[in-house]
């Protein structure tokens, strides 16, 4: 299992380089759906960080990071059932 | 034992919730840190990534020339280059008939042209990869500051730099996703919608007379085309005629871009 978090969050930080924006965030849900995936936060704060010009949050809103804040810990009771 | 299980069910294991909390506040401090220094942490994020694409796109050729792929690596690149080509050809075509129209309108006025000073610069990351409809040059501090035009080779304009770090500056694209853009098609001023990856649209009243391949220029980037029409869509039950832009190169294939001082 800790195999298939490296790979996918692997995949996650290659594909906020390269792949159309939708990936990274599907790697965001899976890592959440099944780890208490930290590292899907930090892909979400590093695709802002590339991406989105500086300014105001309120003008360049940080969307990744409170969206992968929002997945992870919103996924937490679903999650939790899963893992029953 | 019951106990126990119903405690971990509702709430997982503390120590691991704990981790995942100090990780989420270490982020925000991360975001808070950047914010506070202007975006100097963006600025190294930013390095990593260009440094990692320039690398990766070396390991690419350095596997495609070994020669396992070859048969279809040469028609693909043969294909890539013929089409790369194609879209250079067009660019310069239209970019002449712009020249032409701008020259036309200059000398009308009794306006001198103004030359351009830039520089070239490569592009060193993905158009697609951005939800924010930007992407990164490798030009820093030294070469360019925030607010430059950015244009392909055949002097459209393909963005603004807004972001300049030591050694890369990041480039918030015209025809990016749901960005609007006053621009003039013929004599008429229509604000144009950018959906990405170089296309556009734009709602232009019937009687005005578009054809496909007129120049779209933008008054705000002093004139300068921002596009060319591609498809014009008449409905004669609507007042207005749907006007599709793009740029007249292929964007994905575009290596350098230039920068206007």
């Amino acid at each position: 299992m800790r195999f298939f978090r490296i790979i996918i969050a692997v995949l996650g930080f290659l594909s906020a380089l390269v792949a159309p924006t939708w990936v990274p965030l599907v790697c965001i849900v899976i890592l959440s759906l099944r780890f208490r995936a930290w590292e899907g936060i930090l892909l979400g704060v590093m695709i802002d960080l590339l991406w989105l010009p500086f300014g105001a949050p309120i003008t360049f809103f940080p969307f990744y990071t409170v969206a992968s804040i929002i997945i992870v810990w919103g996924l937490e009771p679903l999650r939790l059932e899963l893992l029953r | 034992m019951n106990a126990e299980f119903s405690h971990r069910s509702l709430h997982g294991h503390p120590r691991a919730r704990r981790r995942l909390f100090i990780a989420t506040t270490l982020i925000l401090v991360i975001l808070a840190v950047d914010f506070l220094t202007h975006g100097v942490v963006r600025g190294y994020v930013r390095s990593a990534a260009a440094s990692l694409w320039v690398f990766t796109g070396s390991a690419r050729s350095s596997i495609t020339g070994t020669g396992y792929f070859s048969t279809r690596r040469s028609l693909a690149a043969e294909n890539a280059a013929l089409r790369a080509q194609l879209s250079e050809y067009q660019d310069r075509a239209t970019a002449y008939a712009v020249v032409s129209e701008e020259n036309v309108a200059l000398r009308a006025v009794l306006q001198l042209a103004e030359k351009e000073k830039g520089i070239t610069a490569p592009i060193v990351s993905s158009f697609r990869a951005s939800p924010y409809g930007t992407f990164l040059i490798g030009a820093g501090v030294d070469d360019v500051s925030p607010g430059a035009l950015v244009l392909t080779l055949g002097r459209f304009v393909v963005g603004k730099v807004t972001d300049v770090s030591d050694s890369t500056s990041l480039v918030s694209a015209i025809l990016a996703p749901d960005v609007v853009t006053d621009a003039r098609i013929g004599t008429s001023l229509v604000a144009v919608t950018g959906r990405g990856g170089g296309n556009a649209r734009a709602s232009v009243p019937r009687g005005v007379s578009v054809r496909e391949g007129d120049p779209v220029t933008a008054p705000a980037f002093g004139g300068r085309a921002i596009g060319i029409v591609g498809r014009v869509e008449s409905d004669p039950a609507n007042a207005d005629q749907t006007v599709y832009i793009q740029l007249p190169i292929n964007v994905s294939t575009l290596k350098y871009i230039y920068i206007v001082q």
